[in-house]
């Protein structure tokens, strides 16, 4: 049980998602749950958490991965790449 | 976890805004929930009481009842000002001479509060008034906490004192008021270090009517 205040404390710290501190603070849209903060007093801080730049470093190495193997398909089969194009 | 500590608030005021719309939807019954006073200063009900065909005002004109009335009515010295602002008014009605004194009125009695020793006052300004919550009270009243009747609502239907938030704003909407996007849950920071908070009473038990005086 939290009062709009601690969920959008508990959002800025990482410990709930933006998806569930808008349920609990009624915000449309996490534009508006940054409003809501602001509103509240809490700064809306801009660097990732530990956590994020972990899953954001995953997220990138996938992409990476992804993207060499479309380049190294299109490589083994140029019909395929022209076809793509 | 972050810590949700705080120095719990002592004493409620109320702007008109709050006071109207939840006589809109019928639900003046939720100012019981903080179990503590609430303020409101004479302009507050003057305001409230001025146009009897404007929604809520024949619920808050019987809430206001002084034998049953549960808030506390606070003089100030604006009311006259306030009365013969709404005089001027009626003679000529491209006058606004009575606009802010509601605002005045409580920042008038947040300065007597400021008088007392403030760890033993915390106390919480209930509004719907964006530019009066995240102006003058941030300001000039950093030590009050700030409360709009959406985060009101929204806090007390996370901890289960409400079934839902959005049916009685839909109530609000209904009877034909436009409530404010505003929503703020804003602690005061009484002195360094120190915070206030208002929802932790809400974990308790219901309240009953004579907990709020």
């Amino acid at each position: 049980m939290m009062s709009v205040h601690d969920a959008l404390e508990a959002w800025q710290a990482g410990e709930i998602t933006s998806g569930r501190a808008r349920q609990m603070t009624g915000a449309a849209d996490v534009m508006e749950l940054r409003a809501f903060a602001e509103q509240s007093g809490l700064p809306v801080r801009v660097q990732l958490l530990p956590r994020e730049e972990e899953q954001a470093a995953c997220a990138t190495a996938l992409i990476e991965r992804l993207m060499e193997n479309e380049v190294r398909e299109a490589t083994r089969s140029p019909d395929r790449a022209v076809v793509a194009e | 976890m972050t810590s949700r500590a705080g120095l719990p608030i002592r004493l409620v005021v109320s702007d008109s805004g709050p006071l109207i719309s939840l006589a809109a939807c019928g639900r003046l019954d939720l100012l019981l929930e903080f179990r503590r006073p609430v303020h409101i200063p004479d302009v507050v009900k003057a305001e409230c009481l001025r146009f009897p065909e404007k929604v809520g005002a024949a619920t808050l004109a019987q809430w206001f009842e002084p034998d049953t009335c549960p808030a506390y009515i606070m003089p100030t010295p604006l009311l006259v000002a306030w009365q013969q602002a709404v005089a001027d008014e009626a003679l000529n009605p491209n006058l606004h001479m009575s606009v802010g004194l509601g605002d005045a009125a409580i920042a008038w009695l947040l300065r007597q509060i400021q008088s007392y020793p403030q760890e033993q006052e915390p106390t919480l300004v209930l509004t719907e008034d964006g530019p009066f919550g995240d102006g003058v009270i941030r300001n000039d009243f950093p030590e009050v906490h700030v409360l709009s009747t959406r985060a009101l609502l929204r806090t007390l239907e996370n901890f289960g004192r409400i079934p839902s938030a959005q049916a009685i704003l839909d109530d609000i909407a209904h009877a034909g008021r436009q409530l404010a996007r505003y929503l703020a849950d804003r602690p005061g920071r009484p002195s360094p270090g120190t915070k206030t908070s208002w929802a932790e009473v809400l974990a308790y038990r219901r309240p009953d009517p004579g907990d709020i005086s």
